[in-house]
């Protein structure tokens, strides 16, 4: 259903939102851009356009010790964008990952 | 005798239908032309701006109800006035977003006009409004019918 959904997207948009994300999150720490840039990374990877979210892990592998918070704060309230959010910031950021993980094992936000 | 005024007022009316026709006709010659500049790799970055450029302009002149040759202007003026990696020029970016108005008003549901008024306010580093045109474009985007 959200495969069906996101293939009537057009790449460009979901390109641009993971664009002016990371460089909202990059320039004002802003965690609702992130969540912007997760949203277009994982939308990009329905429609089985991967090749254009490398960009994702360089900036969690360039980010600060908040990156963990960032993405907790960022994917507030959808299971599903954290999931992809722990899948895409584990090869390069584990403690970042192992965090996400415990907030599903403890129920949080 | 009496049918010589009705046969004028038809002929006149034809020639206002054909002539509208050939302007819709020149304006997509104009934007075709404007495309094949900007895909041709063996030509010049700066003679491939300039040129397409030039022939948006003359497409707009031609159909300026046409939200999509407002757009391809914009963007046109957007990628000059801030090239990839290149530096931004900020007063440049003016007469782009004012062709982005134009577009919105004609097409207010097109995710790419709204996608392109989120590179433009990123480039203008007006960062809150960027997300919100990215957000827009991801909801317009999503009311499109499958392809």
């Amino acid at each position: 259903m959200d495969r069906a959904r996101d293939s009537a997207r057009a790449p460009g948009s979901l390109t641009t939102a993971l664009s002016v994300g990371l460089a909202g999150w990059r320039e004002a720490g802003d965690p609702a851009a992130l969540r912007l840039a997760l949203t277009g990374a994982r939308g990009l990877q329905r429609i089985d356009e991967s090749n254009r979210t490398p960009v994702l892990e360089t900036a969690f592998a360039q980010a600060g010790p908040e990156l963990a918070a960032d993405l907790i704060e960022a994917t507030s309230g959808d299971a599903g964008l954290r999931a992809f959010a722990a899948d895409r910031v584990r090869p390069v950021r584990p403690a970042a990952a192992e965090a996400l993980s415990e907030t599903f094992a403890t129920g949080g936000r | 005798m009496a049918g010589r005024p009705v046969h004028v007022v038809v002929a006149a009316a034809a020639l206002l239908v054909a002539s509208a026709a050939l302007r819709t006709v020149h304006a997509e010659f104009a934007y075709d032309a404007g495309l094949s500049l900007a895909r041709d790799g063996d030509t010049s970055p700066a003679r491939t701006c300039r040129d397409a450029s030039s022939a948006t302009r003359r497409r707009l002149r031609r159909d300026p109800g046409e939200a999509l040759y407002a757009l391809r202007a914009a963007q046109i003026r957007l990628f000059r006035a801030a090239p990839r990696g290149g530096p931004v020029d900020v007063a440049a970016l003016a007469p782009a977003r004012d062709l982005l108005d134009r577009a919105a008003a004609l097409r207010p549901l097109d995710s790419k006009v709204h996608a392109t008024r989120a590179q433009l306010e990123r480039a203008a580093r007006n960062l809150s409004a960027a997300r919100e045109e990215a957000w827009i474009a991801l909801a317009t985007a999503r009311a499109l019918p499958a392809p």
